[in-house]
């Protein structure tokens, strides 16, 4: 297995109950995995763990067979290799389109840096844009700048929390597709968070259902979103 | 549970700079607190039998009327500014936090030139109409001439405060209160001061801190208080015991205002999380109603701001010739030196004990913020007496070390140096260079120093590649703030300088106190000319920021 998630459980500080409860994933290379849940399903702490933001209370996550995390173990964020692309993109206001994508690509030397822009803007896009400040882009495209910045370091793990959240309604079949597009194109792994399950099913090859910190379901999106197994699953994807 | 782990999560040079910086302004305070379990001495006896009592009565009179006075001015300003539009508006709005520029004390004795006897207000009404006036009246030297003085320069603590809050928060309040009919007084009485009691009490807590703080006024006016006291019991009696003593009596005092002001406060926070401001739109006055404001803004200024510094002006235009010498040069820059010295350390520590705060995830970093605040409510007076034990003491331990290094060194070195000052500095006023970084950080959140992670930077990288190009105008402005309070800075500065190190504030005291008061004008001009400058690029870059 590629990413390999055992007995995960994590509790907030200021929070009496476990937000993740004994959680257990796999995935495979190449794959990309969607979780769906409501807000305050735990879905989001998922992908916080597994890049190091937080520190679970108990669990082991390990990474093409590299231990990132267990009882004595935590490797530091910035050591992971793995890309994030956050809700709100968290591109940094004060760098251009160019300096925000070259930003991890510190190990590279300058000719590198520049062939590697050039490949990601080609990825997502957004070839004439480079000297732009995120503020002059549109939501669609600020979108497509932060998963270039993610993936331009080649991280092993990409991981989008809820990345079509902040894009309007009208836009988000086309920007699925796209997604989709580029995932397909790059192969890597990713994992996605989302609570429509429309995204789970244009582009996870796997769903899993979260509530209360608990996975409920899981499998390809087809048997899933079609299949429900309990009342939960059937009320919540309406 | 402690793991390993979990300290590698934790465990970065910024927590250990921290914890280092946080212990050093622990330790001299703890000090005090040990040597209260010492035995009295007679001395203590004789104090708390017959002078205690006054400076308790003396300090509770001034913080209750200051307290009082600042609020009525302070509240009612904040209001007709933020509601009403009258001429000159715009230029009140900044103006009255300018009487801030002025130190109490500075204020005190020139408010005593004006007044008294020989001063201009008294020469004229004798030579001209030959009155004479019930002395009486016109003596600034006494209790209310001390809450009067305190109340005219502290005020701006409350009404910015209060005007901020007003601003911010109560657009939508006061015009529905305005929907549904009230009168303009009504909706002051029964909307805008409820809601704003948080910020009100917080406005009148930092002036009384500044009122217990203060030494120059109340020794000025011969006011008994704690203040004067401690310095009295240590100087002229040489009883550091008592001393101590005195101290932690104050100390305990202000413990009951603090948890008094927690109370208050109350549990009732009534503050909208949106981000959105919304301006009041704000009712024009007219007729007799705008003068009336305008009158009322005025007369605050002229006292708090134009007549001491016009009364400063002429002084210091009688004796600059004889004042300015190359004495004079070095003691500027004796001023500025110490204060960009001490407000670059000050900075620099909040920065790394507020990022360090803003990352950790441990129990530790919550006491920090709360320790950095006491160490702005302890008075000058008791953190002076906190680090002259604590460096003498830290002296004998290194004597050793200062006789290796030069055989003739003398066993006090660190405390007879600028060290010393500096230290005092940040103990106490790390919080507001602190307060300005911390809630720049807040504003900017933590997504960006997350993503910078995420992408391979580890926490000093990010620090200086993102987050602190997001801070600068916090950073600047938290700069400005403890600059121009260092630079007007009186009790500390006066006890823990190192011999002839005389600073602008310290040779304008010292003049007054030597009934040389038009010799004081020049040194005190100057420290108002800096202030103002600087409070208005403060608010130059709270006006960028807002857009």
């Amino acid at each position: 297995m590629f990413v390999e998630i055992r007995g995960l459980s994590f509790k907030y500080k200021n929070s009496k109950e476990e937000t993740l409860k004994n959680f257990n994933l796999n995935i495979k290379k190449g794959e990309t995995v969607s979780i769906l849940g409501e807000s305050g399903s735990g879905k989001s702490t998922i992908l916080r763990l597994i890049s190091g933001l937080e520190i679970p209370n108990s669990g082991i996550i390990k990474i093409n067979n590299r231990l990132i995390v267990n009882d004595n173990t935590f490797v530091l964020p910035e050591k992971r290799e793995i890309g994030m692309v956050f809700q709100d993109y968290a591109l940094f206001p004060h760098m251009t389109v160019a300096q925000n994508i070259k930003f991890g690509l510190k190990k590279l030397s300058k000719k590198e840096k520049s062939k590697r822009l050039k490949e990601v803007l080609e990825l997502v896009s957004l070839e004439k844009f480079e000297e732009r400040y995120p503020y002059e882009l549109s939501g669609g495209q600020q979108q497509r700048v932060a998963l270039a910045r993610a993936l331009a370091p080649k991280p092993s793990l990409l991981l989008l929390d809820e990345p079509f959240s902040n894009l309007d309604a009208t836009l988000q079949s086309k920007i699925r597709r796209e997604l989709k597009k580029i995932l397909n194109h790059t192969g890597i792994t990713s994992i996605f968070v989302t609570h429509d399950k429309e995204d789970s099913r244009a582009i996870a090859d796997k769903v899993v259902i979260l509530k209360d910190g608990k996975i409920i379901q899981t499998g390809c999106p087809k048997n899933v979103l079609d299949n429900p197994l309990s009342g939960y699953v059937t009320e919540m994807l309406g | 549970m402690l793991r390993i782990r979990d300290l590698k999560f934790n465990f970065n040079i910024w927590s250990v700079l921290s914890f280092i910086f946080i212990s050093l302004i622990v330790l001299p305070n703890l000090n005090i607190l040990i040597n209260i379990l010492n035995h009295p001495n007679e001395n203590w006896n004789h104090i708390k039998e017959y002078l205690l009592k006054d400076y308790i009565f003396n300090s509770v009179i001034l913080v209750i009327f200051t307290g009082i006075f600042t609020i009525l001015i302070g509240v009612s300003l904040s209001w007709i500014i933020s509601v009403y539009d009258f001429p000159f508006r715009r230029f009140f709005k900044w103006g009255l936090v300018l009487p801030l520029a002025i130190p109490p004390y500075i204020a005190a004795y020139t408010y005593n030139g004006l007044l008294n006897y020989t001063g201009v207000i008294q020469s004229f009404l004798r030579n001209n109409f030959h009155i004479r006036v019930n002395q009486k009246y016109f003596d600034v030297m006494s209790a209310q001439g001390a809450v009067f003085i305190f109340t005219m320069f502290l005020f701006p603590y409350v009404y910015i405060i209060t005007k901020s809050f007003f601003e911010k928060q109560s657009a939508s309040l006061i015009e529905n209160g305005r929907v549904l009919g009230r009168s303009s007084l009504e909706i002051f009485l029964y909307v805008a001061l409820p809601i704003s009691r948080t910020a009100i009490v917080g406005g009148v807590s930092l002036v009384i801190l500044e009122v217990l703080n203060d030494y120059g006024v109340v020794k000025y006016f011969g006011i008994p208080t704690f203040s004067t006291a401690i310095f009295k019991t240590w100087f002229a009696m040489g009883d550091i015991d008592s001393a101590i003593r005195l101290s932690a009596s104050l100390m305990f005092m202000i413990f009951c205002i603090l948890t008094l002001e927690k109370f208050l406060r109350g549990r009732k926070q009534f503050s909208y999380t949106t981000s959105k401001v919304r301006p009041i739109s704000r009712i024009e006055l007219k007729g007799s109603k705008k003068i009336l404001a305008f009158t009322f803004c005025f007369s605050i200024f002229s006292l708090g701001f134009i007549i001491p510094t016009l009364q400063l002006i002429h002084w210091s235009l009688l004796t600059y010739r004889k004042i300015l010498n190359t004495k004079f040069l070095t003691m500027i820059s004796n001023s500025l030196i110490i204060a960009l010295l001490s407000s670059g350390i000050i900075i620099i520590l909040a920065v790394i004990i507020a990022n360090n705060c803003r990352i950790s995830k441990g129990p530790l970093s919550k006491i920090y913020s709360k320790i950095i605040v006491m160490g702005y409510s302890i008075p000058g007076a008791v953190i002076a007496i906190a680090v002259i034990v604590f460096f003498v003491a830290l002296d004998n331990k290194l004597y050793w070390l200062y006789r290796m290094i030069n055989d003739t060194s003398s066993k006090l070195v660190l405390s007879t140096s600028i060290v010393m000052l500096i230290f005092a500095y940040v103990i106490r006023f790390l919080a507001i260079g602190y307060n300005s970084i911390e809630s720049g950080f807040e504003k900017v959140g933590k997504k960006f120093f997350e993503a910078s992670r995420t992408l391979g930077m580890n926490i000093t990288e990010t620090f200086f590649k993102v987050d602190f190009k997001m801070i600068r105008h916090a950073i600047l402005g938290g700069f400005l703030l403890v600059f121009v309070d260092i630079l007007k800075e009186l009790p500390l500065t006066l006890i823990l300088r190192p011999f002839n190190f005389n600073t602008l504030a310290t040779k304008s005291f010292e003049y007054a106190n030597d009934e040389m008061i038009h010799e004081a004008a020049v040194s005190s001009l100057i420290i108002i000319i800096i202030s103002v400058i600087l409070i208005y690029f403060f608010y130059k870059i709270g006006d960028k920021e807002a857009t």
